[in-house]
């Protein structure tokens, strides 16, 4: 009894460590390079990362369709979730196991580019016929200059712009927003068309700052720079935004920050005349039920607003590297229509963008395709070139100060300590 | 067995050999016992005593997750004792934890009273009672913060309803936050398991005790404080450990989703802060020191409840 004792504990402990030992181990056919091969159909199979999910509606899911394009080669999709998108990404290139293809966030690329945890593209681009260095937008050849040389290339690009409630402008009998509107205009708007029943306000001039980048944009247009020698850079534009956020706020103009501003959206539920957020909006917006169109951002001291993409680019540790290139260059050329009329977001190629293809036409709008070039022209890869963590710090500080929890002063003295360190 | 003295198996007349051999039946046993033991010691070392003392090691280095660890001894200890964010996060985190712990206790443990009371569809009452605790924290999060919203959550639609049209900003308001979170705490896990073993307590207070009180003439406060909380004592100290280790390290998956640290870092407590350094701005050292903080502190909270519980708990023994 006491040996069958000693041999069960034996054999329960042995167990246990094979188990964990082995679960612990690496797989090499994981997550990184999947070629493989099956007798004389050779089919080589890669893994992209991408933080949404994919088309349902396959001919607009453009990883799916290069495989349609290019027997032999298969592209599958490995979905992170957006809050956790980057710092995934970093562990993944940090642990040594990131996919064959990786779509890296602006903020992400130069750490990447810097630690060679990322390969420079340019030798395939210089040999490419279906890529050309010369036909991306002029913020692309800036982040060349920033990095030394070209170690991804933009999926897309996506905008931000302005979003307005045509029905709501007719009733309020105020002009519709035109390309050349300044924030003035949009005060001015606003308090015509926010409305207060009992106390309570059921409709407001525009919504509130529901996405991140609504913030850096107006501090841009503002006239501060957001982002130089590699650091963030706000000083005068920022508390003059503030200060204006703070009076729409109080005024009741637009809602003041809350938890959850992200995901209550009072502009589709028609509680609010205008929105600024991102143009990626206008595939959502296309099933609204009421007549709305597009301008861009209200003009401050200068026309400023974010551009926002992710980078193709090619891990070190990726063995076939040859077919992740071919998938790329696929991507960047014959698959761009498909990216951008599955997204709605403009090809960051030029000549691809001018077809149109990213003009996704709802039941009541938009028709002002024009704010798309306008907010091009102006917009620039200004906070998404800081790690998250400082600028979703500032946002905190920024609500605060709009809320009059600390002075504005105060806010941007401590968001720059904080993110100089 | 009972470990003898050699002197003590000679006493006994007893050779040396006996000695001898009753010492291997010794050694024998106590390798079973570990092999036993085994799966859970192995276990702890890999994925709870490595990680520790690496993330000790990681502490002392400036390592950014990408580039190389670089020693540089005490810096980011340095760093975080003059960060105004860090004693702020120290405070937030100890006065969450110390009311969280007695908000729940007392809350987990009044409803147990009622579960106790034994009265007609009472396994309803304990159903209605422990069902959100068997939600995930995050869920449970994401759920309050849309019915808490400012302008588009329910709570503040029905004090509308009921002509209330101030619409409070419950998660953003640093007056408001607090009894908010405090209020969605009572709906974790955690306080639902507390329920269930202060309910499983309360079973087995002697009811001989509560007899003797009513011939000796007790009210039913007399009764609750003189017998109840006594007898409850171990039970009490028991939940009061886990509810503050649930508050030092679970805090994270309430704060979170439901306020991410604010409003103005009012709700920032040192988990979040951890968090932040280390998968935001990638400051693996920072956080690691951050963490072995939040090591010590929950170490010390819980040497602290164990030496006071001499002087309140009461053991049958």
């Amino acid at each position: 009894m006491k040996h069958a004792k000693k041999l069960a504990g034996i054999a329960l402990s042995m167990a246990f460590l094979v188990s964990t030992l082995g679960g612990c181990g690496s797989s090499s056919s994981e997550q990184s390079s999947n070629s493989s091969t099956t007798g004389e159909g050779k089919t080589i199979k890669l893994v992209i990362t991408q933080w949404g999910e994919p088309n349902k509606d396959k001919s607009l899911d453009q990883n799916y369709q290069f495989g349609v394009h290019n027997p032999g080669y298969e592209l599958e999709t490995m979905v992170i979730p957006e809050a956790e998108y980057s710092s995934k990404l970093n562990q993944m290139i940090a642990a040594g196991n990131a996919p064959d293809i990786i779509t890296a966030w602006e903020c992400d690329l130069q750490g990447f580019a810097a630690n060679k945890k990322i390969i420079a593209l340019d030798d395939y681009i210089a040999k490419s016929t279906k890529v050309k260095a010369d036909d991306f937008i002029p913020a692309v050849a800036k982040l060349k200059e920033l990095n030394g040389a070209t170690y991804g290339l933009p999926w897309c690009y996506a905008a931000e712009i302005m979003y307005y409630n045509k029905d709501m402008f007719d009733a309020a009998g105020v002009a519709y927003p035109t390309n050349e509107w300044t924030m003035s205009d949009f005060i001015a708007a606003a308090e015509k068309l926010t409305k207060i029943e009992n106390g309570k306000v059921v409709q407001y001039g525009a919504d509130g700052m529901g996405f991140v980048g609504g913030w850096w944009s107006g501090i841009g247009a503002a006239g501060d720079e957001i982002y130089k020698d590699g650091k963030l850079s706000i000083g005068e534009g920022a508390k003059k935004f503030l200060k204006t956020q703070k009076e729409l706020v109080d005024k009741q103009l637009i809602p003041a920050p809350s938890a959850d501003s992200a995901g209550s959206d009072l502009f589709a539920s028609g509680r609010a005349a205008m929105t600024r957020t991102g143009s990626w909006m206008v595939g959502t917006y296309k099933d609204l039920e009421f007549n709305w169109d597009i301008a861009p951002q209200p003009k401050d001291v200068r026309s400023y607003n974010t551009l926002h993409t992710g980078m193709y680019s090619i891990p070190e540790t990726t063995k076939d590297k040859d077919s992740a290139w071919k998938a790329i260059e696929w991507l960047m050329s014959d698959g761009q229509p498909i990216l951008s009329k599955g997204m709605g977001n403009m090809s960051a190629v030029m000549s691809i963008a001018a077809k149109g293809d990213y003009k996704v036409q709802g039941k009541f709008g938009p028709s002002n395709w024009s704010a798309f070039d306008v907010a091009a022209q102006s917009g620039q890869f200004g906070y998404v070139l800081l790690p998250t963590g400082i600028t979703g710090d500032a946002v905190k500080a920024f609500e605060a100060a709009v809320l009059g929890q600390k002075s504005i002063d105060d806010t941007v003295k401590e968001v720059m300590e904080k993110a100089s360190k | 067995m009972y470990r003898l003295s050699k002197k003590r198996v000679k006493y006994m007349n007893h050779s040396d050999q006996y000695y001898s051999n009753y010492k291997k039946r010794l050694i024998k046993n106590d390798l079973t016992a570990y092999a036993f033991l085994s799966p859970w010691i192995i276990g702890f070392i890999l994925f709870s005593g490595f990680p520790i003392l690496y993330s000790l090691f990681i502490s002392f280095t400036d390592w950014s997750l990408l580039g190389s660890k670089n020693f540089i001894f005490l810096d980011n200890y340095i760093s975080l004792f003059q960060s105004k964010s860090f004693w702020n996060s120290l405070y937030v985190t100890l006065l969450f934890s110390i009311l969280s712990v007695i908000i729940t206790i007392i809350w987990s443990f009044s409803l147990a009273l009622l579960l106790n009371l034994e009265l007609k569809f009472n396994s309803f009452f304990q159903f209605i009672y422990f069902i959100p605790a068997v939600v995930p924290t995050v869920a449970l999060a994401f759920a309050f913060q849309l019915m808490f919203n400012k302008d588009s959550g329910i709570v503040n639609y029905l004090l509308g309803v009921v002509g209330f049209n101030a619409s409070p900003n419950w998660l953003y308001d640093p007056k408001l936050v607090y009894p908010t979170v405090f209020f969605i705490a009572l709906f974790t896990y955690s306080t639902g398991q507390m329920l269930l073993i202060f309910k499983s307590g309360l079973k087995e207070v002697p009811s001989e005790l509560y007899e003797a009180c009513e011939i000796d003439g007790a009210n039913t406060i007399q009764k609750f404080f003189y017998v109840t909380l006594p007898a409850m004592s171990p039970v009490i100290l028991f939940n009061m450990v886990m509810a503050t280790i649930a508050a030092l390290n679970n805090s994270f998956s309430l704060l979170y989703p439901l306020t991410g640290g604010g409003p103005n870092e009012a709700t920032n407590v040192l988990s979040l802060e951890i968090y932040n350094q280390t998968f935001k701005n990638f400051q693996i050292g920072y956080g690691s020191a951050l963490s072995v903080i939040l090591f010590l502190i929950a170490a010390v909270l819980a040497a602290i409840q164990f030496k006071l519980s001499n002087k309140w708990v009461h053991y049958d023994s």
